[in-house]
């Protein structure tokens, strides 16, 4: 295994640097919380007590903070560990590694596109035959296995598809819109998709657009608003996530202020809305998790199979 | 009041849910990377010994049961009441047909049993893994007859039937496993 996750993370590198790509170093403690409500950081603090920032869940505002500064670059990418407090389980580890990229030029098709190479370059590398791929909407989805329009059901309809699936919540009332569709995605849709199929999803919610671009699609025959962001499974397991990024400073401002839950901007937000303000390239960004990449190349049910240290055994 | 948070989750802790106490036998992780994170968790009921699935958003705090496991020694029935004795303090409970359930055909006094202590009342019993008893009841054993691996019904003296060889005789003492119910071997005198 150790032998295979060299192999991967030397064959990821190499395809990159191959399109004159540069691979980025993003700061792992940074002084605030990201854009991320549903992520917890690792707190960091000085040996007197002083706090000092947190770990990153992701270098993504270093990262576009270098391609508004060098926006003739091609594309950067940065292939390090990220942090996320508290996530322990079968397909989870608090630290991960992550290959982040951002490539000029490139909307969501492009993502996709660029996405699904290198995941074929990681297949060849490590003697894995080529996955059939496999695009689906994601109102189809919830429409084939919950019978509901996930763009407009109202919570009662989401708990009563959830309920029929044999889940049932301990505290229902807490539960915001987003958690249902979020709960429904993960433990009814997801573990249907096929095994040796990479599973390409389109169509999110404008509300769990989180740092992409709004757009239109068409849905059962009329116009919805979605997040212009992808996944890509290999089998049931997430393995991506991109976006075609959203530039505009003013509309970045106004999701930072909705999700930071009145806390101040920080002075790394600061800078990066500063960056945005300056002028991000077109791009797209994805965000592709090392260890489950390495968990469906090879089989593995479990990312401590994949994992020579996880944190449990560090 | 003690809880514990989901992040404490593991399996064999004891909690209470829907105003019983619980054991939790299974907790799952599940987290979408941009969503809210979740435990899917399967719960035993204690009282009732029914599986219970339920789903948590990660973070939720539920309270603890006061649940304590002892071993205490079996003393007597009286077919409505099991009395046990804890040999170290000889403080005795008194177990409800309920609580012992199917455990009683395998009771033996002075027998050590797992009893399950909640709020100070028992309400689960549990015999050793194996016991050694009497067969008070079979039909006639035919001698010689070992090889073809025929079974019959024995009745022990604490009232539970397993299936023995033929060979095996009133009176003879067998050695079984109260989990799965089979005879195990005869015990020499």
């Amino acid at each position: 295994m150790l032998v295979r996750r060299a192999r991967l993370k030397r064959c990821l590198r190499a395809a990159l640097d191959e399109r004159d790509w540069l691979e980025i170093d993003a700061p792992s403690v940074i002084d605030s919380p990201d854009f991320e409500p549903n992520i917890a950081l690792f707190r960091v603090t000085l040996p007197d007590g002083t706090p000092a920032g947190s770990l990153h869940s992701s270098p993504e505002l270093a990262m576009k903070r270098v391609l508004a500064a060098y926006p003739d670059l091609p594309g950067i990418y940065s292939l390090a560990p990220v942090f996320r407090a508290g996530e322990s389980g079968p397909r989870h580890n608090p630290e991960f590694g992550m290959l982040e990229w951002y490539e000029s030029g490139a909307d969501l098709e492009g993502g996709i596109e660029t996405s699904l190479a290198l995941i074929h370059e990681a297949c060849r590398a490590l003697d894995h035959p080529a996955p059939r791929i496999e695009r689906r909407d994601y109102g189809a989805l919830f429409r084939e296995h919950c019978d509901l329009d996930p763009y407009t059901a109202d919570d009662e309809a989401l708990r009563k598809a959830a309920t029929a699936a044999g889940v049932t919540l301990n505290a229902p009332d807490d539960m915001e819109r987003d958690d249902w569709l979020n709960l429904l995605m993960s433990v009814v849709i997801e573990p249907r998709f096929d095994r040796d199929t990479l599973t390409v999803v389109t169509g999110y919610p404008a509300s769990q657009a989180a740092m992409a671009r709004l757009e239109t699609n068409e849905f059962e025959g009329r116009e919805v608003v979605v997040a212009n962001r992808f996944e890509i499974y290999g089998g049931t397991l997430e393995l991506a996530n991109g976006y075609h990024e959203l530039s505009d400073p003013d509309e970045q401002a106004q999701r930072l202020d909705a999700t930071a839950d009145g806390a101040e901007v920080s002075p790394s937000q600061h800078r990066f809305l500063a960056a945005l303000q300056h002028g991000l390239p077109d791009c797209s960004g994805v965000a592709l998790g090392m260890d489950r990449l390495l968990m469906w190349l090879t089989g593995s049910d479990e990312i401590d199979q994949v994992m020579p240290f996880t944190t449990s055994r560090a | 009041m003690a809880t514990y948070s989901t992040n404490e989750f593991r399996s064999g802790l004891k909690v209470m849910l829907d105003g019983d106490p619980a054991n939790i036998v299974e907790n799952e992780f599940v987290k979408p990377g941009k969503g809210q994170a979740f435990n899917r968790v399967k719960l035993k009921n204690l009282k009732t010994g029914k599986t219970i699935e339920r789903t948590f958003k990660s973070g939720e705090s539920i309270e603890a049961a006061d649940v304590l496991e002892l071993e205490m020694q079996y003393l007597f029935s009286d077919g409505e009441e099991w009395h046990f004795m804890d040999p170290e303090s000889f403080e005795q409970v008194v177990a409800t047909k309920e609580a012992v359930g199917d455990s009683s055909q395998w009771l033996k006094e002075q027998d050590m049993c797992q009893i399950v202590l909640f709020n100070g009342n028992p309400i689960q019993v549990l015999p050793p893994n194996h016991v050694e008893l009497k067969v008070v009841e079979t039909d006639p054993g035919i001698r010689g007859d070992t090889a073809t691996g025929g079974t019959k019904p024995a009745t022990l003296e604490t009232g539970a039937v397993v299936k023995v060889p033929l060979f095996i005789e009133e009176g003879e003492v067998l050695r079984c496993d109260t989990r799965t119910g089979e005879y195990l071997s005869r015990v020499k005198n």
